[in-house]
């Protein structure tokens, strides 16, 4: 905690990685000097160990020429969460309704997204270590967190959110369960 | 722009500066003007690149000249730059990239921080309102026993604010009122008609509406003329970078004159990680940065050390800096580092038409830039206490004809007709939004994330936590209903209320975290911004606020800015840092 130099490793640490939604995956880009290796994260399942989401599935990557690579058994661990600023996406359709929410009632004016309007807008997983040689990525993969951002362009990514957003904010035992389980509903559809 | 490229000379890890002045916004700006003008010998490090006003600057470009009319490619902002709330197509470089920038938030207490990592900071872009604070604002506690005062006085600040003020250059009135205190300004800029009838009918309840004070050269002055500063010629294109230098921002004004004297290094893309401490005496003896580009990890060195990051980049900086002196890092025994953070609030208000103006002949009345301004008028005294929140709010607004014809989204129909309407319409808009006090709470505060979150240098980010209590609620309650009735009494028709209160950080007067005071037990700074644990740094910037008041905060941070160099400087010269 106390260390004020940090150790020279000889590949650069790739610290955090953006990607956006695509359908039940999310993709984004490795950028190295002019090179882009496209990364895709592909979760398969879902569980909560204390309550924290935890996403399990496959990484694949494509490098600028030559085939992709693909690791499986790549978990996501949830270490925190980034609220959206605007509304929430509608409920699913398919959330059964023991899971809907209640809706408050007020007398004194609400504050823009947050209490139904709420939502999570960024998911900050770290992943488990990945091998950069095994991925043909020339970059130390060993602690990279990924910045998923929720933003939904597609019903399928909606619902993602809305769920994820609802798991993250499930006050009881019975919610958290019941999110989780359309969570895992929603991903091997 | 010469003299700034003659500044960007590579930065020495092998000397002591006397002083480093970490971020190059309006506080840092104006800290390295103060300091390199008093002869010290200074190293500005900007997280973000130099840019060329010429080159990047979007002032005179029109909104028909871009591909999205100025919007941008579909689905941009939500997908880089999420949170930058004010960012627009001809701006997105004067803001940073969410995508690289994570913090944290707690579910269900969203906050929007708007940053820019750019030579200038948010100066490049900023809003140009300047008030003072008055004692009803820097005593507040003793006012209406909330929360403690500040350690200073009105009296102590205000010939700070008269440099401030005559170097930056600020149009406006001298209003005589007690509670928004006159200053020396430029000759103001005329209401439009519509405001003018929103100052009777404010009038008509006793509310006085004033014409704002805002950091645009009305008039040139030797010491703007001197660094080729010119005056407005009301393009309104304020928010896309002025290259006239018209509006106040470092790179026109604060940083070409310290690049004058020679005296100071800026190195751009210069991410500080943390300050080094001496573990001998506690103090900070240098900076760790990392370059935001090549990823290289570097050391520099100096005597003092000026915190300048903006309000919560400044407060991430002492947090992260933790060391076997400062386990809470530095400026963290008080227990309080973090915490009070604040933020103006709006989003409650009113909005409508004037009538009387329908179908009238399209002027330029946008390019002005500034509105009106109505001054605090709920708990100045007895007769004005509101039974059900302390503090107060006042409002901006205005009516002017506008590029974009809002109105239109309002107006029903479609095809010719829809377009008579908005052709009537749309020069008759007028409205007002609060500018709110929210209180300084200790729940609000910030830490480093405790999950590990990290930017993509590796920096550990912040979680912040704050929400609104109901003081705020029941304000915006009472803003939004006042705010119609102004309108009324103003003569509008068709209007609206929003009531709803904007999200805390969206109007990016974020501010305490680092408080000053008169007590090292209650605050990280006492009253000449120097950190009560580490008595070579100082933190100048809106972190250092004890409270919010409702108006705009530059200012003060400039006053307050250049009131600590002075101080910094006979310290620095007397041996004391």
């Amino acid at each position: 905690m106390f260390t004020q130099k940090k150790p020279a490793t000889t590949l650069r640490k790739l610290h955090s990685l953006h990607a956006l939604p695509d359908g039940r995956a999310f993709t984004g880009k490795i950028e190295i000097g002019k090179a882009r290796y496209q990364f895709t994260f592909t979760p398969q399942e879902a569980s909560a160990p204390n309550g924290k989401l935890t996403l399990r599935g496959s990484v694949k990557v494509k490098p600028p020429t030559g085939s992709a690579r693909t690791v499986n058994q790549v978990t996501a661990s949830l270490l925190a969460t980034q609220g959206s600023i605007v509304s929430a996406p509608p409920v699913p359709k398919s959330l059964p309704a023991a899971l809907q929410l209640e809706q408050p009632t007020r007398s004194l004016p609400a504050t823009d997204a947050t209490d139904e309007q709420s939502s999570v807008g960024v998911l900050y997983f770290k992943l488990s270590p990945l091998d950069g040689r095994a991925l043909g990525v020339p970059l130390d993969l060993s602690a990279v967190q990924l910045n998923a951002r929720l933003y939904a362009t597609a019903e399928v990514e909606r619902d993602f959110q809305w769920l994820v957003s609802a798991l993250v904010l499930a006050k009881t035992e019975a919610q958290l369960t019941g999110y989780l389980a359309e969570i895992n509903r929603s991903l091997k559809a | 722009m010469q003299a700034l490229q003659a500044a960007l000379k590579p930065a020495s890890s092998k000397k002591v500066y006397d002083v480093i002045i970490i971020g190059s916004g309006a506080s840092g700006g104006m800290a390295a003007k103060e300091l390199t003008e008093r002869g010290l010998d200074v190293l500005v490090l900007e997280a973000g690149p130099l840019l060329d006003p010429e080159r990047d600057f979007a002032m005179n470009k029109n909104t028909w000249e871009s591909m999205y009319r100025g919007f941008g490619p579909p689905g941009w902002k939500q997908k880089e730059q999420w949170m930058e709330d004010t960012a627009g197509d001809f701006s997105r470089s004067f803001y940073v990239s969410d995508t690289e920038h994570p913090y944290t938030t707690e579910p269900g207490k969203p906050f929007l921080w708007v940053r820019a990592r750019v030579v200038g900071g948010k100066t490049l872009h900023w809003g140009r309102l300047s008030w003072r604070f008055s004692d009803l604002d820097f005593k507040a506690a003793s006012h209406d026993g909330f929360d403690g005062d500040w350690p200073i006085d009105y009296k102590e600040i205000a010939p700070y604010y008269d440099k401030a003020e005559e170097w930056i250059g600020v149009s406006g009135n001298n209003d005589g009122l007690w509670w928004q205190p006159d200053g020396k300004y430029l000759p103001p800029i005329a209401l439009t008609c519509g405001e003018q009838l929103l100052k009777k009918g404010a009038a008509k309840l006793n509310i006085k509406l004033i014409q704002p004070r805002v950091a645009m050269l009305t008039a040139v002055k030797p010491q703007h003329a001197k660094y080729g500063r010119a005056k407005c010629h009301y393009c309104g294109s304020c928010g896309n970078g002025c290259t006239v230098g018209a509006m106040f921002n470092s790179l026109s004004s604060t940083l070409p004159v310290a690049a004058a004297t020679r005296k100071m290094t800026l190195r751009t893309n210069s991410i500080v990680r943390h300050l080094i401490v001496d573990e001998n005496t506690g103090k900070a003896k240098g900076v760790a940065v990392v370059d935001r580009q090549s990823h290289q990890e570097m050391e520099f060195f100096g005597k003092a050390f000026i915190v300048a990051g903006s309000t919560l980049e400044s407060t991430r900086l002492l947090l992260n800096s933790k060391s076997p002196k400062h386990p809470n890092g530095i400026g963290g025994s008080s227990g309080v580092l973090g915490r009070y953070l604040v933020d103006h609030f709006g989003g409650t208000g009113a909005s409508g038409v004037l009538p009387m103006f329908a179908g009238r002949d399209t002027v330029n009345e946008d390019g002005k830039s500034s509105g009106i301004f109505i001054p605090r008028f709920r708990n100045l005294d007895q007769t004005t206490k509101h039974p059900k929140f302390l503090r107060g709010y006042g409002f901006e607004g205005g009516s002017a004809i506008g590029r974009f014809p809002g109105v239109a989204y309002r107006t029903p129909g479609f095809g010719s007709e829809f377009k008579r309407q908005v052709r009537r319409w749309y020069v008759a808009p007028v409205g007002l939004t609060t500018r709110a006090h929210m209180l300084s709470r200790y729940e609000n505060f910030v830490e480093i994330d405790p999950g590990g979150v990290v930017d993509a240098w590796g920096v550990p980010v912040l979680r912040v936590h704050i929400q609104h209590s109901d003081n705020e609620r029941e304000m915006g309650k009472d803003a939004a209903e006042t705010a119609a009735q102004i309108l009324k009494e103003a003569g509008a028709e068709e209007i609206g209320i929003s009531r709803q209160l904007t999200v805390p950080g969206r109007i990016i007067h974020e501010l305490g975290t680092a408080r000053m005071g008169s007590d090292p037990k209650t605050s990280v700074l006492n009253k000449w911004n120097q950190v009560w644990d580490a008595k070579n740094v100082f933190v100048t910037d809106g972190a250092a606020f004890v409270g919010a008041a409702n108006q705009n905060p530059t200012l003060t941070i400039l006053a307050l800015t250049i009131r600590a160099c002075e101080y910094l400087t006979d310290e620095l010269k007397r041996g004391n840092l």
